[in-house]
């Protein structure tokens, strides 16, 4: 909880909203767009336009909830985009080569973990809600605010979501 | 058994570096010190105020209910059942009371709602992200009933090159604007104009619109309904075209459609051609009665939807005349089902191809043809269709 004033935009709350909520920023970037580099990079657009935008929060909820739902429209704004769409990554040209020692490649999950691949490989709209359900620990009715839609379709997001897991994993997930 | 602490440990593996943070602090630094502020703070304010516009909706509501109310007295005074002012003013002001905290709390909503959309655009982002997945509703104020109709996808630019033989009528130096065509009527008929053009005379004041207000419930849960893989697809189609139509109460459309620019003009038609009366182009796209006819009237025409949810006055023998009497041509039709209001008759038309909705009200009838760049009424003579126009007498 930042103590000082938020409104006033000074170093103390830059500092103080990059500590707290770029790690979550990134991942669920990470769980849009599979990349680390342009998750880095949407985030900080997420960042630089509560600063445009000089938002006022009611509280650490709100703050949070705002960071998350600007965050998805910038992820699926990158995933429409033209460079996206009809663009083949690099990454993808080049995986049989190994990552070099102590690259960003290191800290990514690997795809050989069944449960990583299995939410990964999850649509969109299931995998967010999982991750912010199970991950985050956020509450369905907090969902439901990051996202501007009704609790009742957060729940059947997250059934759907767990019923695609277990259907590809064989067994239940285990919270 | 897998569960979900692998993927949270996975997932943790994930963290912001020192670099970002300190890349992404300088530049918001940068933003702060250089770029003014580009949206004010959004506060939603609720509290329990009276806005200017609420108090003078309820000031009007408070006038009427009295009017009413004490012509109502005045009604009882003249029978049997006494009923003093006192009492009819003490009810009119409860009354009064309960429109002015209706106002209040429906301004009150329409201020959240308005909060809602600011607070999306304030994220710098497409609020229709949100989860529209459906064509643009209409919302038709039929008498006091309340339906809401999908719109459907026309091609009128299709229609009109596929129209054989199509003759333009009557034009006006900037190209069909506006395209007004009388053939040669009855003395009844011309009656019936006449007394239609002193309504427009009455009724010069175009009539307001009553509801635009687009229903769409940004909450619903069919959005899960898309599948997974249209999603995207979809959004950007949404994006490219959404828009929204608006559809008049059944007293003004009638008013609307039937007291349209005097006519003007003439053409010839074929033999199972019917007469319009007056047509309302909103652009330059060239659709005319003949290529209404040729690409509706003049084919196999199927009645497939209408509104649902209003009585079912209309019996199933009008129902048949009304298609044969549309169609004019006896070759077999299908009728689903046709569902009347008070005052308007909604008809959608399929001929197979394209979607063409029908107003028949007890004077007219009015199609309506969709385009991109808006719709386009044609209105006839409902006399043109007797055994309908005897029908609803």
């Amino acid at each position: 909880m930042y103590s000082g004033a938020k409104g006033t935009f000074d170093d103390g709350y830059i500092r103080y909203i990059l500590d707290t909520y770029s790690d979550a920023v990134i991942r669920l970037c990470y769980s849009y767009v599979h990349s680390y580099h342009d998750a880095e990079d949407i985030a900080e657009d997420v960042f630089c336009e509560l600063v445009r935008c000089r938002m006022v929060f009611e509280s650490d909820e709100h703050e949070k909830a705002w960071l998350l739902r600007v965050a998805v429209n910038k992820c699926k704004n990158h995933l429409k985009s033209a460079r996206v769409r009809y663009t083949v990554s690099l990454e993808d040209e080049s995986a049989a080569e190994p990552a070099a020692e102590g690259s960003e490649d290191d800290m990514l999950p690997k795809d050989d973990n069944p449960v990583v691949k299995a939410v990964m490989d999850l649509p969109e709209k299931y995998r967010t809600v999982i991750h912010l359900y199970y991950f985050e620990e956020m509450s369905i009715a907090q969902i439901a605010g990051v996202y501007k839609i009704s609790k009742a379709t957060v729940g059947t997001r997250l059934a759907r979501g767990r019923a695609l897991l277990k259907k590809r994993l064989g067994v239940d997930i285990d919270a | 058994m897998p569960d979900m602490k692998e993927y949270k440990s996975a997932m943790n593996g994930i963290t912001a570096s020192d670099a970002f943070k300190e890349r992404t602090e300088r530049k918001m630094r940068e933003i702060r010190d250089s770029e003014p502020v580009r949206k004010a703070p959004k506060i939603t304010m609720k509290t329990g105020r009276v806005a200017p516009l609420a108090a003078l909706a309820a000031c009007a509501a408070i006038v009427v209910v009295l009017h009413t109310r004490l012509n109502d007295n005045a009604l009882y005074s003249n029978s049997s059942t006494e009923k003093s002012a006192d009492m009819a003013v003490t009810v009119s002001v409860t009354e009064a009371l309960d429109v002015m905290e209706d106002a209040a709390v429906q301004e009150e909503e329409d201020s959240d709602d308005i909060a809602e959309m600011d607070e999306i655009d304030g994220f710098g982002n497409d609020y229709r992200e949100e989860g529209i997945s459906q064509e643009p509703a209409v919302t038709a104020v039929l008498a006091e009933e309340t339906v809401t109709v999908e719109t459907v996808p026309y091609n009128s630019e299709d229609a009109v090159n596929s129209a054989p033989n199509l003759k333009s009528p009557t034009q006006n130096a900037k190209g069909s604007k506006v395209v007004n065509i009388v053939t040669s009527a009855p003395a009844e008929t011309q009656a019936a104009e006449q007394t239609t053009q002193a309504q427009t005379e009455q009724n010069a004041d175009v009539p307001e619109v009553i509801e635009d207000t687009p229903l769409y419930d940004f909450e619903k849960d069919d959005v899960d309904d898309v599948e997974d893989d249209e999603v995207y697809a979809e959004e950007a189609d949404e994006e490219e075209s959404l828009d929204f139509y608006t559809i008049y109460d059944g007293e003004l459309a009638d008013s609307l459609f039937a007291n349209t620019v005097p006519s003007s003009g003439a053409a010839t038609y074929g033999a199972n051609s019917v007469k319009p009366r007056a047509i309302i182009e909103r652009d330059n796209r060239n659709v005319t009665p003949q290529t209404i006819y040729n690409d509706y009237l003049g084919g196999d025409v199927t009645v497939i939807s209408t509104a649902s949810g209003l009585p079912q006055t209309l019996d199933p023998v009008t129902a048949d005349e009304l298609i044969r009497e549309l169609t004019d041509i006896g070759e077999p039709v299908r009728k689903d089902h046709i569902t009347p209001s008070d005052s308007l008759y909604i008809v959608d038309l399929f001929n197979g191809d394209s979607y063409l909705r029908a107003y028949v009200s007890t004077v007219t009838v009015t199609f309506r043809v969709p385009g991109g760049s808006g719709d386009m009424y044609v209105t006839y003579e409902l006399s043109e269709f007797p055994s309908i126009f005897s029908q609803m007498n």
